[in-house]
């Protein structure tokens, strides 16, 4: 089941993709705890496209890809941002003590996407930058 | 997203309605700079109709919770739904901050301390 939504790039958007996608999972065998955990992830990587990708520019939009089978979901979405792979890895491995400590508001995204998801890749292509975010189920996993 | 806002007792209870995400959340974070300005500390936040929560939204309270406990303050918060607890439960956040079941409880607490 492959899909794709295309919607403005302003954070003001991010209701109206979580409400897509409770509609898209609403008839699928996943369990609410499995759907919960992918809207979140799906919004944080995409309010990542939005804000850090795209510097909030409604006047730009943003895309994302997904490909729902019986053994994983496959998420695509341009211009995410955080290509600095060091960068990401500090913020995914940072201690969440240290987050409060340094009264930090970011970073928290990416630490639940890499929670959540069993495969996170960044790449380019043709001249875009994408990321992949790929959950298994079943005995995929 | 509403919020609803009331100081009792010199707590400052907050009732968050709705979605809380990288859009709503700036709103959320005004509230808690006001208070914090005015040395305002303690406070409880009911989850009753939070439906979601972002890292925006968990990224607002884990920001100011050094200031909170700098002022000899405490954040609480009570009726959250098994949805929202299990992100804090992700970030290994639901050991680290008082959560509990209901107001009585979470106003005991202030009482006690």
């Amino acid at each position: 089941m492959k899909v794709n939504l295309t919607t403005v790039c302003s954070t003001r958007a991010l209701e109206e993709i979580r409400s897509f996608l409770n509609k898209y999972f609403k008839d699928t065998e996943l369990t609410d705890s499995e759907k919960n955990q992918l809207i979140l992830a799906i919004d944080e990587a995409m309010a990542n496209a939005i804000i850090h990708g795209n510097n909030s520019d409604a006047t730009k939009s943003i895309s994302m890809d997904i490909d729902f089978s019986e053994k994983r979901i496959v998420i695509e979405i341009s211009d995410i941002g955080l290509f600095d792979e060091s960068l990401r890895k500090e913020k995914v491995n940072k201690d969440i003590k240290d987050v409060i400590k340094e009264k930090q508001k970011g970073g928290l995204g990416l630490k639940l996407i890499y929670s959540i998801m069993d495969i996170v890749t960044f790449y380019t292509k043709d001249n875009k930058s994408y990321c992949m975010m790929v959950k298994l189920f079943g005995e995929e996993k | 997203m509403q919020l609803l806002i009331e100081t009792v007792n010199n707590i400052l209870h907050i009732r968050i309605s709705g979605e809380l995400d990288a859009n709503s959340s700036i709103e959320l974070d005004d509230v808690f700079r006001d208070a914090l300005s005015q040395r305002r500390s303690k406070i409880i936040v009911d989850c009753l109709e939070l439906h979601y929560i972002s890292s925006a939204g968990m990224g607002v309270f884990l920001s100011h919770l050094d200031d909170i406990k700098n002022l000899g303050g405490r954040l609480v918060f009570y009726n959250m739904s098994t949805g929202v607890f299990s992100i804090f439960e992700i970030l290994g956040l639901h050991n680290m901050i008082d959560i509990v079941n209901e107001k009585e409880e979470a106003e005991r607490i202030f009482n006690e301390s």
